[in-house]
């Protein structure tokens, strides 16, 4: 559902305000009047009475409270504005507005085209704002390439036949089946938690299947979109435009249900902006007894597809009112409050002036009990949220479409963080400049400012890289087969000591030892041939030679194998046999360890590093912390004691890939799971004595501890790099 | 080929009754790159040559000239200046001024120096010129307007005040008879039925007041029309009633004289059309609410915070008020809504607090009337609004008078900056270059003087308070008058001036006063201001325009001496006023004589008094600290009103966007 604000009407007569304005003389004589398309509406929000005007012709909705509202009902057309001023004056309301009041309400009224006037309009300023609107609607509409609206088709019709033909049907039973519908299919997906969650992130962002999510996302968008138009028809409203909205280059379908907003019950108006997320749970649900029923194929994986799609962005964006989605308009209309997040942000802007500028006649836009709390909890959440949620689109598409990304994401942060950031500061210079801020509050916003760029950039705050490594022995300390075999003895027991050199196991292979025998065999053989040439015939015998040390050079071959199936310890230490008991009679094949020398030293730790954080890493880097996985609480000091000094994509160890829990991306196509994406710098930490040995192969987290640096050149540093490293990509 | 068409195709036309430039729709940020860019500085080496090569050019074109026949060198004049004004080209301006340089030494005789002729030919181009005191404005501007009416363009010469539009114009009309130009004098005393009359003539001679107040009138009068045609239209429908005809025929070429005092110092305030309404309102009403403002305690019910002193009630301050109410049963029913009580006693507050009588305003004829802080004048028909002018006349028990019904409002920038062509003189303007440039969109230009001044500016001389310092100017009188000296004191209030009289009687020394109660004789006064031993004490209307006659005796021995009582707000004040000493060429000297609790000091001294104060305390202050003290104090009171004027500018254009809906704006 596409949603604007509804404007709000000026503030209420603050105490000595202007009673009478020195520009009342322009006005005075004139005859103005609301002009006759407008419906008003009266609503309740928080037990103060408000009235909703209509605008039919630009579908637009202003909200005005009873005081303003007083004053509109007396515009007619055939009484001046001074006889309006009397009459109310006449009435003597303690909360009587002031001229002043009312011009700003009148020129409130006229900017928002509800005012007809019996003088001659000025021409200039008519063409100006005509420009000036012309502008602010095309800059709403394609500067933001997040949504660029594409009007398709007036639903109306269609959906008064829906109504017509279903209204029986769509009442207390339709909430019945919703409930029948749902709730077993949430019942079903707690106990099918683990199947539906495992892998998928895998599952979904396959390529095929991204495809396939590509169609369903716009149908089921659709499908959400027909509820609110369904729903807005139900209670009576209209709905006529209906079209697609290209987000982040997705078609996304919206329709435009505004009309909703001049329903007097709250009720109605959430049921309107709930009803899209009503559809979707229904579709997530049907979605998810068919994903249970289903045999594995397409139609199995698209009902996945389906109850993922529903489901997910139904809680993290459409249900949440920290995005103004949905969620936000259900929530805004369910706590009575409209225009929650924009009154929520100059909340916080009025705390500012009155706290820190010291404005006594900063007026707060909390007009009803309890919409300060509310106001000032909502900001600063969906701020944060909202920081997050773009951050991570703006991650995501950056890793995806690169330069462009990069642009798009720049775009969004700049519009969504930077540009309310501007605002808020020009804002706080303007303050600071107005000629009614008394000194204490230019000085106090001074300082405030300060505070704030001290905290930037001279107070220094922890610094520190965090990265993954992996516990790991030098390579002597590992005992590999270098021979495939199946374990025939044991000569050491699991814990003893043992030398270099020293036999550990040994492997039997059946086939070897047939190979030698057929080998010894025919060696005998050529030897035999040999002999013969040797007596029969001397030419003969020269070759018969070669073939003689041929053969025994194959023999020599196959021995030294025969004798690689002694695997022997190569450092002195313990001995580590990993699952002792049932080695005998167990496959090795080439390469495999079989079991660990420890050394009385702690075992070393290996670290990779991103390019980018190299340089901080290699410069400045005060101490070395490392935590395992198992036991989080101990940290352990380390030091760096190797850096190979050029980058690689060789992993030190396939633990710390994506496959097996780590985090490095790698390459699919390398069998070793070894080879990652990225280059990487290797680091060696040496770990304090004491520290457990039998972890080899443990992933453990390290920390590298800068020096204390303010925020503002850490910033810095990362926006450069995020340009420099897609730029060079 | 540039345009010869008047006006001018590329300027935006306004939708409005005359032909005049339409309201700029900038943002204050173009303003402040436009004033940035237009205020550049110029190299002097450049503008000396380029100013030279203007003299010869015109020296040239003067050289046939000598024994022309009037018949041809007026025919030749009209095309030439036609050329001129619309072009705007050098070479055609060196020929026009050439033309109407040789009328004016026919005609005047005198010949105009080379920097009135430079002079002349910038304003004619649309610039602001910064010509020093005393380099003879009144011709300079007289030339400039001949061009302007010889081109055929209704052109305004504007004064700041009635005695020198008259005395200019007269003494200029020998110029423009030559020229067969007809000269229009507007200022108070021309009947209202007179007026149009007066504009209808190639050139008029204006005061910025009536020039305004006609405008608004023709506005008023035309009942928001787009066009002539519109209004004619209407009148003959009978929707309009033609009562009076209108005045001005559009704003085409304005010279102002003493610019900056016009288009800076006056800008601030708003002038107002009104009529008056029947009856004073309720004395009664009046005289409880001052009873009620009276019991309330500074700093307990009420604040007068620095710098702008704009009351402000406090939480006891409202406490009190809702107890006096209760108490007053059955009276002061328009009390009984807060906030109308608040802002009545808010205004009560200012009448009795802010208001200061001989110095915000005087009581003459039982009536209270407003002095101009800057120009030191009276303003009889101005009033304060929103019942605040009735605050203060029951404050000093005066007759009420009616409560003002406005009928139009405007402000000086506004005004001027509809101007199709906007020119400007005075004394001290390259200070304000950037505002001038922002707002107006023109230009400043400095000509240097013909003879380099001779005027001496002696160390000015800080005082611990009032007292002292009047002791101290009184001695500076008469150690100048034993030299031979006539000496000028310059005040900033009319209570000042009065208190510098008192002091001068008592040390027995023979003075004259000139301030707005006493400003009859004003002209007479002047006149004797220069001759030798004499004493003239005056409010800094004695600034501007006025030129002092300093008699042959008093020159040998040293020439004017001034002495400057009080920093004004602003340096360019001081300099004028310094500027009456020391006139072409002539000699003269100048000292500035303050205390430390002088009002702008106090005010604006800031972080400098206090460290200085803690420095040198009653001792003797060095030059430099009284000199970095001027600076500071007069630098933050220049800014304070600066950012006055643009927040003025600010809210009259938002007024303007709220109030669109009623229709164009005046």
């Amino acid at each position: 559902m596409v949603a604007g604000a509804l404007s709000a009407s000026p503030k209420p007569a603050e105490l000595g305000a202007q009673l009478v304005s020195s520009h009342w003389y322009r006005v005075a004589g004139i005859k103005p009047r609301l002009r006759d398309h407008l419906k008003a509406h009266a609503h309740r929000y928080r037990g103060q009475l408000w009235h909703v005007v209509e605008d039919r012709i630009s579908a637009k909705f202003h909200r005005f409270d009873t005081q303003a509202w007083r004053v509109m009902r007396l515009l007619d057309g055939e009484h001046t504005l001074d006889a309006v001023w009397h009459h109310l004056a006449a009435q003597g309301h303690d909360d009587m507005p002031s001229q002043e009041d009312i011009l700003n309400l009148l020129g409130q009224l006229h900017a928002l085209d509800l005012l007809v006037v019996d003088t001659l309009p000025d021409l200039a300023e008519a063409s100006r704002r005509g420009t000036k609107q012309n502008r602010q609607r095309w800059m709403a509409k394609y500067m933001n390439p997040l949504a660029i609206r594409m009007h398709l088709w007036d639903p109306d019709r269609f959906l008064t036949r829906c109504v017509q033909r279903w209204r029986p049907w769509l009442g207390q039973w339709a909430l019945l089946a919703w409930l029948a519908l749902v709730l077993p299919a949430l019942g079903m997906a707690v106990v099918h938690w683990q199947d539906l969650t495992h892998n998928a992130s895998e599952r979904l962002l396959a390529m095929d299947n991204l495809i396939l999510v590509a169609v369903l996302f716009p149908l089921v968008k659709g499908l959400h979109e027909l509820g609110h138009g369904l729903a807005c028809k139900l209670r009576g409203g209209d709905v006529h435009d209906m079209g697609v909205m290209w987000l982040l280059f997705l078609p996304v379908p919206y329709v435009e249900a505004s009309s909703s907003w001049a329903f007097p019950d709250k009720r109605d108006r959430m049921l309107v902006g709930a009803a899209g997320m009503l559809v979707e749970m229904a579709l997530a649900a049907i979605a998810l007894w068919l994903w249970l029923w289903l045999e594995p194929g397409l139609a199995k994986a698209l009902a996945y597809d389906v109850a993922v799609l529903a489901g997910v962005t139904t809680v993290i964006f459409n249900g949440n009112p920290l995005l103004r989605y949905d969620g936000y308009y259900v929530a805004s209309d369910a706590l009575e409050i409209p225009n929650l997040a924009q009154r929520a942000s100059r909340y916080w802007g009025f705390l500012f002036e009155r706290h820190i500028a010291r404005k006594r006649d900063a007026t707060s836009p909390a007009m009803a009990p309890g919409e300060a709390f509310w106001f000032a909890l909502y900001a600063p959440l969906s701020l944060a949220y909202r920081c997050f949620v773009m951050l991570s689109i703006a991650l995501f598409v950056s890793a995806q479409y690169l330069i462009l990304g990069v642009l798009l994401a720049v775009w969004s942060v700049s519009m969504g963080v930077v540009w309310p950031m501007v605002k808020s500061l020009q804002k706080a210079w303007k303050l600071s400049r107005a000629p009614d801020t008394s000194r204490l509050g230019r000085r106090l916003i001074w300082g405030f400012a300060l505070l704030v760029v001290l905290l930037l950039v001279a107070v220094p705050l922890p610094h520190r890289t965090q990265v993954e490594g992996v516990l790991w022995l030098p390579e002597e300390g590992l005992v590999r087969a270098q021979q495939s075999g199946f374990i025939d003895t044991l000569h050491v027991a699991a814990g003893a000591q043992v030398r270099p050199g020293q036999g550990i196991a040994k492997l039997r292979d059946a086939q070897l030892s047939k190979e030698l025998q057929v080998q010894e065999a025919r060696l005998a053989a050529a030897q035999v041939r040999m002999d013969s040439a040797l007596v029969n015939n001397a030419s003969l015998a020269s070759q018969a030679q070669i073939a003689v040390a041929r053969e025994q050079a194959v023999l020599r071959r196959l021995q030294e194998r025969g004798g690689h199936l002694m695997l022997t310890s190569q450092s002195q230490g313990q001995l580590w046999l990993p699952a002792s008991e049932d080695l005998l009679g167990r496959y090795l094949k080439k390469g495999q360890v079989l079991a660990y020398v420890m050394p009385a030293k702690a075992p070393r730790v290996r670290v990779i590093i991103d390019q980018a954080d190299e340089d901080l890493i290699r410069q400045q880097t005060e101490s070395v912390q490392v935590r395992l996985p198992s036991d989080p609480g101990r940290v352990w000091q380390a030091r760096i004691v190797r850096a190979v000094p050029g980058a690689s994509r060789q992993l030190p160890s396939a633990a710390m890939s994506r496959q097996r829990g780590g985090e490095v991306v790698t390459d699919p196509r390398d069998e070793s799971g070894r080879l990652a994406l990225q280059s990487y710098f290797e680091y060696e930490l040496a770990l304090p004595d004491g520290f457990p040995h039998h972890l080899i192969g443990s992933r453990a987290s390290v920390r590298f501890e800068h020096p204390m640096e303010p925020l503002a050149p850490r910033v810095w540093r990362a926006t450069r790099r995020l340009f420099l490293s897609h730029f060079q990509s | 080929m540039p345009e010869l068409t008047w006006p001018p195709a590329h300027l935006p036309a306004s939708a409005r009754l005359f032909a005049e430039r339409g309201d700029d729709a900038h943002s204050s940020l173009d303003r402040w790159v436009a004033g940035l860019w237009l205020s550049r500085p110029t190299l002097g080496p450049w503008q000396a040559r380029q100013h030279g090569s203007f003299v010869a050019l015109v020296e040239a074109a003067s050289s046939s000239l000598a024994s022309m026949p009037q018949q041809d060198l007026v025919a030749r004049a009209r095309r030439a200046c036609r050329r001129a004004f619309m072009g705007r080209e050098m070479a055609d301006g060196a020929e026009a001024l050439a033309l109407v340089r040789e009328a004016a030494r026919r005609a005047l005789g005198l010949l105009a120096h080379p920097p009135q002729v430079i002079s002349a030919w910038w304003l004619v181009s649309g610039r602001m010129v910064e010509l020093d005191t005393g380099e003879g404005k009144t011709l300079t501007a007289a030339l400039a307007a001949c061009v302007g009416a010889l081109a055929g363009v209704p052109t305004h010469v504007v004064t700041v005040n009635d005695y020198l539009a008259q005395r200019d114009a007269q003494k200029m009309s020998p110029l423009f008879d030559f020229f067969g130009l007809s000269v229009g004098v507007i200022q108070g005393g021309v009947p209202q039925d007179q007026r149009a009359l007066q504009y209808a003539k190639d050139l008029s001679y204006c005061t910025n007041k009536d020039l305004v107040f006609d405008y608004l009138r023709d506005r008023v009068n035309s009942v928001g029309a787009h066009s002539l045609a519109q209004l004619a239209v209407r009148q003959l429908h009978g929707q309009v009633k033609a009562t009076e005809p209108l005045r001005l025929r559009g704003l085409h070429f304005a010279i102002v004289d003493e610019a900056d005092s016009i288009l800076i110092d006056e800008a601030r305030t708003p002038l107002i059309l009104s009529a008056a309404t029947q009856g004073g309102g309720d004395a009664h009403a009046y005289e409880q609410l001052l009873v009620l403002a009276r019991t309330l305690v500074l700093d307990q019910h009420f604040r007068l915070p620095l710098p702008h002193r704009q009351p402000e009630l406090t939480d006891a301050g409202r406490l009190q008020l809702e107890h006096w109410v209760a108490d007053q049963e059955g009276q002061a029913d328009f009390l009984r809504l807060s906030w109308v009580r608040e802002h009545y006693v808010l205004q009560a507050l200012r009448a009795l607090h802010v208001f200061v009588r001989d110095q915000h305003y005087v009581v003459a004829d039982g009536k209270v009337v407003i002095v101009d802080e800057f120009t030191g004048r009276l303003m009889p028909d101005r009033s304060w609004e929103q019942g605040l002018h009735q605050l203060v006349e029951t404050k000093e028990g005066c007759a009420l008078t009616g409560q003002n019904r406005t009928l139009a409002r405007l402000t000086y920038q506004t005004f001027f900056a509809r101007y199709l062509r906007l020119a400007g003189m005075s004394g001290t303007l390259s200070e304000v270059a950037r505002e001038t440039a922002g707002v107006f969109k023109v230009r400043t230009v400095r000509v240097e003087p013909n003879r380099p001044s001779q005027r001496k500016a002696l160390p000015a001389q800080l005082w611990p308070d009032q007292a002292s310092k009047r002791q101290a100017v009184v001695a500076e009188v008469q150690a100048r008058l034993a030299g031979g000296q006539s000496v000028l004191v310059g005040t900033r209030s009319v209570w000042a001036s009065e208190a510098i009289s008192q002091a001068l009687t008592q040390g027995g020394v023979p003075h004259q006063v000139l301030n707005a109660r006493q400003n009859a004789d004003e002209a007479d006064l002047i006149g004797r201001a220069g001759l030798p031993g004499q004493v003239t004490v005056a409010t800094n209307m004695a600034g501007r325009g006025t030129d002092i006659p300093v008699s042959p005796e008093v020159v040998a021995r040293g020439g004017l001496h001034v002495i400057l009582t009080e920093w004004h707000e602003s340096p360019r004040i001081d300099r004028q006023l310094f500027g009456r000493c020391a006139r072409q060429g002539e000699p003269g000297s100048c000292r500035a004589i303050v205390a430390l609790d002088d009002e702008v000091i106090a005010r604006h001294g800031g972080l400098a008094l206090k460290t200085l104060k803690a420095r040198y305390g009653q001792s003797h202050w060095p030059p430099l600290a009284i000199a970095w003290l001027q600076k500071t104090s007069q630098g933050a009171a220049e800014k304070h009103h600066a950012a006055q004027r643009a927040h003025t500018q600010q809210s009259d254009r938002q007024m303007r966007e709220q109030l669109a809906f009623s229709g164009a704006m005046e």
